[in-house]
């Protein structure tokens, strides 16, 4: 029962790419994450399907691994994708000088890119600056990484990996300097449990760092916060880049039904990892640079602010933690600290998931002697499709049933699968993002949803204007009444949740964002007397 | 002041206050109801056009959204926005009949009471609907023999007799159906000292053009009129109608809907009743009232347009003015009707289903007439009610001494 | 045109302001964007949390809304009460003790006074039933039986829940969004529908005699509650649902019509957006539909942030019409990053002397009143006194008025 070949500690978009290619090569893998899946860096970036062209002029390795990725997501996850382009513009204080040279080094790493004319630009994408003296076009898009990371999980389960969320890993199971195995706990029941497996891999991003250590193995890493902002909605639909040295709050995304501007950077403590809030100061710092990409953000509205840990990692042949290497980082304990059965795979980016994944696993396959090739670069993700695109699917579904329509976005082909034969499965719970009652069904018996919060990473469940006001409460009582929770685990559920969707808009709360407060607290802590609720308990 | 951004609807603060007050999603299910067709809808249509649906053609563009709307949102318009921009529905010839109100007129009041007997007829009613999809137990307003225009090319002489002067938007319905009615509000006007001169070209405001999807021959006519009403307004004349419908159009709807700029002029177009009410408030002007005219009791109607104008009050003090009018208010609600929405066989239904409690209102006021300012409300109450729906300013005019 | 008295905002605080002052001969206006807060209510009126509001406002800071009022709280309490009578709004309780009652995650929240028919608690933890049954439309997401199931069995009060449907609810049921408590409040205006729910209160309530349902029982008519337990002979209780608020719109609708019966007139869809000044005073204010107001006092009872009243810029709060002076932190100290914390723009507003004159620069204006959420000094949600200030401090600026 609990033995495996391989264990994967981590259920970020990595974990769940290196839990995937094991189950597609048949090797036996369980995946544990002491949270949701996609709660880390991964959940918490631009969503940006990078073309490479960020990178190509200070970094050509990484700017190559973007565009081949790039293209093989556009292929294999064709649901989480949306092909909008990019531009890279040159504002009058930037030097057009640059744009040369990155137009060269974007082309030397295999990236289109073609200078356009400004005023073709803007046609491109009215919300474009329009004092920019510059452009060129990329093929940047847009990826959901929420979408990503779950469509990977549920291939792997479908291929025979199991998964468990919520459950931290106590410790690893040292046998004669081996790691065979990890003792955990479920963070919600407390259940104890123990697993073994020939090999544990690494995938815990910024708190890789301490898992090594509980194998007596050290990783300098250095946690990098970056903070972003999103729009009420679409405000660009190309991506828009600043042609420049990379800087902050340079790139502006649109995904889904909003946009997001990021990012800042900075050290911060690891204690802050698990728990980070947006500054006046990054808010601020956002909105100018943000603006200078798109006027219109200064008169948008905000929905929230938030921030993730890049989990940098200090190269190895340099003690001092200073000299950072920004690629994939694999690293085999075995050779590099003489901890067999330990891999640690981070760096990288979440466009490079699926190759960190593959190099993982082809590490693994020379250890257990396994013969089997990589497929993921191949077989395609579940909901994605080669013929039908998530457009035609909207286009057909809208007519029938609204939250049909938009749950192709989220679900690809799998969508489908949503019930949507009788009104009450058609009712929308999730008025903003249009998700229905038969949704919230389908992803808490299919998708592994534990709470609302988890409900949201896999619906966009109070992810839109008013960030749950309505449908938290209803949402909540669906999911009771198909896990059938007790209502004061119910209740805490949905003050966790309004917790959380605070937390992020509190950052930004002028305008109509604390006229939106305003509301969700006089209906939560006012109407609901939720802190009330909580007292009992 | 409020404006925090270009896209209007992100104000909404999804408190659901419009759900309430729409006519259509009470009694039609088809019907996504405001906030879905309004500002939810709209920040998904930015994602993708595709996400537009046909049945916000349900909307009957009546307005009391965003009448309701605390956030001042301007739910409607978003509405409408989107009908004009994603419906791939193409207008027919019943929206072409519907729409062309002038040219439709123009041809009827020539040969009226072969129209007026013809459309009476109950077979030819079932003949329409067949052909047409207009609902045969729809009523159409009789035309008149001879239009406004013509009578008014008869009063240049006399109308240039007096020192001060406005200019008289009268709209289709007074042209080609109801005369009387423009000549009330000469007399009127007259009677406060002012002559009255037509637009150098007026055409049909174009709410119907609008409404059956025809926006480019909406747009020329906006045009047209905006060059006259411009002109007019150069020569020092206020531009005044006596329907709300009309003026709610040319203020508003032009530039909201059609993009046609108007802010030069927009301040100069008045409705009828807001014009009197405010020449009897500065103290120059009076109105000699008939003492002896017989008592009777009003019922005001407010139509959707003149309440998002706001300005159903002054048609209410302008009525109360009246010795011998005893007025009581209606409860502010959609008639249902909603100029052509009510002639389509789909709708027709979902509109005596919305003006239902309006109808039984009016019945149970015992009111000799009922009053209202929009000439399509008056044929959707004379056809569902026992009553006769007078203008105010017929009823000002009956009333001068 | 011209009034005695022009009121911004359409509110609570408006609505009480405005009949107050038609009552006493003063020919009002209303100027109102859209409807009102009320429609988010709970169906219950909070004067102060505590056992006994009225002692409990009396230690509160000076510049508490409260502590202008003087020593009228009770009486000016006593004619909120009147009022809303008056409108035909039958309430449960009084000043002098709070008692409880039920929200829509089944919490039990103090109030001064409730709307007749509620369920309520004298004492926060019992009831004077013992089984009930809990009885929602089918398909309504926006009440959740459990969370008051679950809320009786700890006060040891036995429920059974059930769902009922009626042909005109499952037509509604097709539109995914619009199956809300006003849907189906005004489907239950109808009396066969009236009846059909009668027969089924009667089949599943059996033995029980108490049914609790969500607030949705009649939305023009006032009578189906009283209509219902005379057919069936059980007692019948109601719950609040999330927006929109039935009992919220029943008590605005109710208040605007005695308003107007009283001759008070309302410009609804109206933002007040500019004003004139003549020697110190307000002469006119001008809305955004070009109409120009007059008056000899004006009210400003526009609300809060989502009331409109108010601003936050992310330069600052500025309150919207006459720039007023507003206490406020700066904006990044607005908020608590808990939402179940007291929140600081909570208690932001505008400064009032103690006539409740506004102050602009420093000065009150010797005719603008300002009363409702619009003032600074309290907070509605953790002192549970929303309504209470905005019904007390209306009703004492109207009193000031009169006295002018």
């Amino acid at each position: 029962m609990n033995e495996f070949d391989v264990i994967i500690v981590g259920g970020g978009a990595t974990g769940a790419g290196v839990a995937r290619d094991c189950a597609l090569r048949g090797i036996r893998a369980l995946l544990i994450e002491r949270d949701d899946i996609a709660t880390g860096a991964t959940g918490r970036n631009h969503g940006l399907l990078h073309s490479g062209a960020r990178y190509a002029v200070n970094d050509r390795e990484s700017a190559e691994e973007c565009i081949k990725e790039n293209m093989i997501l556009r292929r294999i996850a064709a649901h989480c994708v949306e092909d909008t382009g990019g531009l890279f513009i040159t504002l009058p204080e930037d030097s057009l000088e640059f744009q040369a040279k990155f137009i060269e080094s974007c082309l030397a790493a295999g990236i289109s890119a073609e200078a356009i004319d400004p005023k073709l630009a803007i046609a491109m994408e009215p919300s474009v600056n329009p004092t920019l003296i510059g452009a060129v076009k990329v093929p940047d898009g847009s990826v959901d990484p929420f979408r990503l990371t779950a469509a990977n999980i549920l291939d792997a389960r479908l291929h025979g990996a199991k998964v468990l969320t919520y459950t931290k890993v106590d410790e690893l199971i040292i046998e004669s300097g081996r790691v065979v195995g990890v003792k955990t706990t479920n963070t919600l029941s407390g259940e104890k449990g123990e697993y073994r497996a020939a090999i544990t891999v690494n995938a815990c991003g910024i708190w890789g760092r301490d898992l090594a250590a509980k194998a007596g193995v050290t990783i300098n890493m250095l946690p990098a916060k970056g903070a972003l902002l999103v729009f009420g909605h679409r405000v660009n639909n190309v991506v828009i880049n600043r042609c420049r040295k990379p800087a902050d709050a340079d790139i502006l995304v649109p995904g889904d039904s909003i946009t997001v501007i990021g990012t800042t950077s900075s050290k911060v403590p690891f204690d802050q990892c698990d728990n980070m809030y947006v500054t006046p100061e990054e808010v601020e710092l956002l909105l100018r640079e943000g603006s200078m990409l798109a006027p219109a953000l200064n008169h948008t509205r905000i929905l929230r602010a938030y921030a993730g840990v890049r989990p940098l990692v200090a190269s190895d042949d340099d003690p001092s933690g200073r000299s950072v290497s920004r690629g994939i980082v694999v690293l085999d304990h075995a050779t590099r600290d003489g901890v067999e059965g330990f891999i640690t795979i981070t760096g990288g980016k979440l466009m490079t998931y699926r190759l960190m994944a593959e190099w993982t696993v082809d590490l693994i396959c020379k250890k257990l002697n396994i013969d089997a090739k990589c497929t993921t670069a191949e077989a395609l993700l579940p909901g994605s499709s080669k013929d039908k695109s998530t457009e035609d699917c909207t286009r057909t579904a809208v007519a029938q049933s609204r939250g049909k329509a938009s749950a192709f976005y989220r679900h690809g082909t799998n969508a489908e699968k949503i019930d949507s034969s009788t009104a009450a499965k058609r009712a929308l719970v999730c008025e903003c993002e249009q998700v229905s009652v038969g949704e919230v069904e389908y992803a808490v018996e299919q998708l592994g949803v534990n709470n609302l919060v988890d409900l949201r990473r896999r619906t966009r469940m109070g992810m839109g204007t008013c960030q749950g006001e309505l449908c938290a409460c209803r949402a909540a009582a669906v999911m009771a009444s198909v896990g059938k929770s007790c209502s004061d685990k119910v209740k805490a559920d949905l003050k966790g949740f309004v917790t959380e969707r605070w937390k992020g808009m509190s950052p930004v709360a002028w305008g109509d964002t604390l006229r939106e407060g305003e509301l969700l607290s006089w209906l939560y802590d006012g109407v609901c007397d939720l802190s009330n609720n909580g007292k009992e308990e | 002041m409020k404006q925090y951004s270009e896209h209007n609807f992100e104000q909404c603060t999804k408190c659901t206050v419009c759900t309430v007050y729409c006519p259509v999603a009470a009694v039609n299910p088809l019907y996504p109801g405001p906030k879905q067709a309004g500002p939810d809808g709209e920040r998904l249509r930015m994602k993708s056009g595709k996400f537009f649906d046909e049945s916000l053609n349900l909307c009957l563009n009546c307005k009391r959204c965003e009448v309701a709307c605390p956030s001042d949102v301007r739910i409607g318009d978003i509405i409408q926005s989107a009908r004009i921009k994603y419906s791939t529905k193409k207008p027919g010839l019943r929206e072409f009949t519907l729409a062309n109100t002038d040219l439709v007129g123009s041809v009827a009041t020539l040969v009226s009471p072969v129209v007026n007997a013809t459309l009476g007829l109950k077979p030819v009613r079932h003949i329409v609907e067949g052909v047409m999809n207009i609902d045969h137990r729809r009523i159409f307003p009789k035309y008149a023999f001879g239009t406004f225009e013509g009578w008014m090319r008869k009063q240049r002489k006399a109308q240039a007799q007096f020192a001060k002067q406005i200019a008289y938007f009268h709209g289709c319905y007074v042209n080609y159906n109801n005369p009387p009615l423009g000549q009330a509000f000469v007399k009127v006007v007259n009677a406060l000292g002012y002559g009255v001169q037509l637009l150098e070209n007026e055409k049909c405001c174009g709410v119907a053009l609008i409404s059956n999807g025809f926006i480019d021959k909406a747009k020329k006519q906006a045009k047209s009129n905006l060059a006259s009403i411009r002109k007019a307004t150069e020569a020092g004349l206020k531009v005044v109608a006596t329907s709300s419908t009309c003026t709610f159009t040319l203020r508003d709807e032009y530039e909201h809907l059609l993009g046609i700029e108007n802010g030069d002029v927009r301040e100069n177009i008045d409705l009828a009743c807001r014009f009197i009410y405010n020449l009897l408030c500065d103290g120059n002007h009076n109105l000699q009232f008939n003492p002896d005219a017989p008592r009777i009791r009003v019922a005001y109607h407010s139509p959707c347009h003149l309440e998002r104008l706001g300005w159903t009050q002054y048609s209410i003090e302008l009525l109360k003015l009246i010795p011998n009018v005893e007025l009581v208010k209606l409860d502010s609600q959609c008639c249902g009707i909603a100029g052509t929405y009510g002639f389509k066989k789909e709708n027709y239904q979902t509109s005596q289903a919305i003006g239902e409690s309006l109808f039984a209102a009016i019945e149970a006021s015992e009111c000799d007439f009922v009053a209202t300012d929009c000439e399509t409300c008056k044929w959707q109450i004379e056809m569902s009610t026992t009553k006769k729906v007078l203008h105010p300013i017929e009823l000002l005019a009956n009333h001068l001494s | 045109m011209r009034y005695d008295t022009v009121i911004i905002g359409g509110g609570l605080a408006a609505l009480l302001c405005g009949i107050e002052l038609a009552r006493s001969g003063k020919k009002a206006a209303i100027v109102t964007t859209g409807h009102s807060t009320l429609h988010f209510s709970s169906g219950s009126f909070g004067l102060y949390n505590g056992a006994e509001p009225l002692k409990a406002a009396e230690a509160l800071a000076p510049s508490h809304p409260y502590s202008k009022l003087g020593e009228g709280m009770e009486q000016l309490a006593a004619k909120a009460t009147e009022i809303l009578n008056v409108a035909g709004i039958a309430t449960v309780g009084n000043a002098e003790a709070n008692h409880y009652i039920m929200t829509p995650t089944g919490a039990l929240r103090q109030c001064w006074l409730s709307i007749e028919g509620m369920v309520t608690s004298a004492d926060g933890k019992s009831f004077d039933f013992s089984d009930a049954l809990i009885l929602s439309p089918e398909g309504f997401l926006d009440f959740y039986t459990q969370f008051i199931a679950d809320s009786f069995k700890r006060a040891g009060v036995t429920t059974t829940q059930s769902v009922f449907s009626l042909p005109e609810l499952t037509i509604r049921r097709n539109n995914p969004t619009e199956m809300r408590s006003v849907t189906v409040a005004r489907a239950l205006d109808k009396e066969e529908n009236i009846l059909a729910l009668a027969s089924i209160i009667t089949r599943e309530a059996k033995d029980t005699q108490t049914v609790i349902m969500p607030a949705v029982l009649g939305f023009e008519r006032t009578d189906v509650l009283s209509r219902l337990e005379k057919i069936t002979g059980k007692q019948i209780l109601t719950v609040a649902t999330l927006p929109p608020s039935v009992e919220g719109i029943k008590v605005e609708r109710a208040l605007c019509k005695t308003f107007e019966r009283m001759g008070g007139v309302i410009f609804n869809g109206h933002t007040a957006t500019h004003y004139s000044m003549e020697e110190g005073a307000v002469a006119t204010i001008t809305t955004s539909k070009g109409v120009t107001l007059a008056a000899n006092e004006f009210v400003l009872a526009s609300g809060s942030f989502i009331g409109g009243g108010l601003q936050a810029l992310r330069s600052g709060v500025a309150e919207v019409l006459f720039g007023a002076d507003v206490a406020a932190p700066a904006v990044v100290e607005l908020t608590n990053r808990d939402l179940f914390e007291s929140q600081p723009f909570m208690s932001v507003g505008i400064e009032v002397d103690e006539q409740f004159k506004v102050l602009i620069a420093g000065k009150s204006v010797e005719n603008l009143y300002g009363c409702g959420a619009v003032l600074s000094g309290y907070n509605p949600v953790k002192e549970g006194c929303g309504a209470g200030v905005a019904m007390l401090t209306a009703l004492k600026v109207a009193e000031n008025i009169i006295n002018r």
